[in-house]
């Protein structure tokens, strides 16, 4: 991390902590603004627990009201981003206790990355992209399949880039059962994907041999 | 090695900087070449990690995001009180992977902090150090028990006796001011012996300890019902009293108020000081137990009641 990267981070918090504390002092202008700084993870957790866009949208209004209520309790010993995160796992998760139905993961669902382009590749081959799509349509159904103890980690740490001790935190469980789930679903996905996968990674190296350097 | 020892190996390596690729984790990938199985596996995570961290966040327009805020701040402006579940504790999982996980040792043996400290907590509490400590069971030391203790907080039970509560604790300061013996619950005495005291006992003169003196009376009184048969009652000091206030021993023994609400008058003019003691007339009854020594007591008590007998 460079000494401009730290100091941009330091000023970050700064900022933060300022608007928290107006908040805190009932400083409505101070919590808009906190929202909308983290607005956009919130959503993205909610969307890859919920699979549902209007479920999400529901999540994060929900996040942030019970947020605002317990902002008193918040002792900044983690970062906000993190209770955030603990608020919003919660809420997706009784929304999922509720629902009655079960989300259908295929080509709308509102996770899958636009078929435009393989994000983790960089090549804008249409075929590729199509491909992407699909295999994240798969993946998605997968994660559906995880248990919730799982699911809600892998989302946090491996998608969402949550460090396993902040998601510890998060989740209110040692860093060792961070550890251990993110293990136990890396194998469970690869055991449900094991094909697709080993397909897609030929499919990469063939792609690489045939790109012109 | 096993296979899923491998496998957890290239599961940490994935987690730390540079992933597997790092040059920490030289002699994994070494181990891989040799492994075609965990090297087919580890291909396949390391790929899978990719996809899941490379997952792209959901395109959405600036105003979606704005209208999005706008609603949180329109919710939250009308909110009322806090009603529902606390959310902001962590979430409880109750599927079987949830359960595993408790019952599992960290990955790779990792050293976790709660559980350090859980396990320094534990041998904090343990039985073998508990069983170091002294003997919390009583044991007989052959030394007399305080006589005040035995008979105010063993023998007397509150609900029988009920001491006048104010005066009753001023008289024991008097006669033991430094004891540690614990205290017998005071009760109050019922309205009715209020009342009586208000109504029967003229008020006392100035500069006398009229109070306390009563209260000390019927505490002494109730220590020698509580003493051993082997010791001579008090009874001619007793019914002496009783006969002049016109009441039994038992109501005198039960409310030490109002027995000394009934007191004759001129008991009240006693002095502060404690008076001389008694010469076996009628007016012996007036000195308080602390004021005489115990062997000359027992003399006084063994002389009335040997008269009293004849």
């Amino acid at each position: 991390m460079s000494a401009d990267s730290r100091n941009d981070r330091g000023a970050e918090r700064s900022e933060e902590a300022g608007l928290l504390s107006r908040a805190q002092a009932g400083d409505a202008a101070a919590f808009g603004r906190l929202v909308r700084v983290h607005q956009r993870r919130v959503f993205a957790c909610a969307l890859h627990v919920l699979g549902d866009a209007a479920e999400a949208e529901d999540a994060v209004q929900e996040t942030f009201l019970r947020a605002h209520r317990a902002l008193a309790k918040f002792d900044g010993r983690s970062e906000l981003s993190t209770w955030l995160y603990r608020i919003c796992m919660n809420v997706s998760l009784n929304i999922l206790r509720k629902r009655k139905r079960t989300a259908a993961s295929d080509l709308a669902d509102p996770r899958l990355p636009e078929p435009v382009a393989d994000p983790t590749q960089g090549d804008t081959d249409p075929r590729r992209a199509a491909e992407a799509t699909r295999l994240y349509g798969r993946l998605a159904a997968a994660i559906d399949a995880l248990s919730p103890s799982l699911r809600t980690t892998l989302i946090l740490v491996c998608i969402e880039g949550v460090s396993q001790k902040d998601a510890a935190e998060a989740l209110g469980c040692p860093e060792g059962t961070i550890a251990w789930r993110i293990h136990e679903a890396r194998g469970r996905l690869r055991a449900l994907l094991g094909e697709e996968l080993a397909a897609e990674i030929a499919e990469v190296a063939a792609a690489s041999r045939r790109r012109p350097t | 090695m096993s296979g899923e020892d491998l496998r957890k190996r290239v599961s940490e390596a994935l987690d730390t900087p540079g992933g597997i690729d790092a040059p920490a984790h030289a002699a994994l990938r070494e181990e891989l070449a040799h492994d075609a199985d965990a090297a087919a596996w580890a291909a396949d995570v390391v790929r899978l990690d990719a996809l899941l961290r490379g997952w792209p966040a959901p395109a959405r327009t600036e105003a979606f995001w704005e209208g999005l805020a706008a609603r949180v701040e329109q919710r939250v402006a009308g909110a009322r009180g806090g009603a529902g579940p606390d959310l902001t504790s962590p979430p409880y999982f109750d599927d079987e992977d949830a359960r595993v996980a408790r019952r599992t040792t960290p990955v790779g043996g990792g050293v976790d902090a709660k559980r350090l400290d859980l396990e320094a907590k534990r041998a904090e509490f343990s039985l073998e150090q508990l069983s170091q400590l002294g003997d919390p069971a009583p044991r007989a030391t052959g030394r007399a028990a305080p006589s005040m203790s035995v008979a105010t907080a063993a023998v007397v039970p509150p609900s029988v006796a009920a001491p006048p509560s104010a005066a009753a604790s001023a008289a024991r300061a008097v006669e033991s001011p430094a004891m540690d013996a614990p205290r017998p619950v005071v009760v109050d005495p019922p309205p009715v012996v209020e009342a009586a005291m208000r109504a029967v006992a003229p008020a006392p003169p100035t500069g006398t300890a009229t109070g306390a003196r009563r209260a000390g009376e019927a505490v002494a009184r109730v220590r020698d019902d509580a003493a051993p048969r082997s010791r001579p009652a008090r009874a001619p000091w007793g019914a002496a009293r009783c006969a002049a206030a016109g009441t039994s021993r038992g109501v005198a023994v039960r409310g030490g108020a109002r027995v000394a609400a009934q007191l004759p008058a001129a008991a009240d003019a006693a002095p502060a000081t404690p008076p001389a003691p008694p010469r076996g007339d009628a007016g012996a009854g007036v000195v308080p137990s602390w004021a005489r020594s115990p062997a000359a007591s027992r003399s006084r008590r063994r002389r009335r009641w040997s008269s009293a007998c004849s």
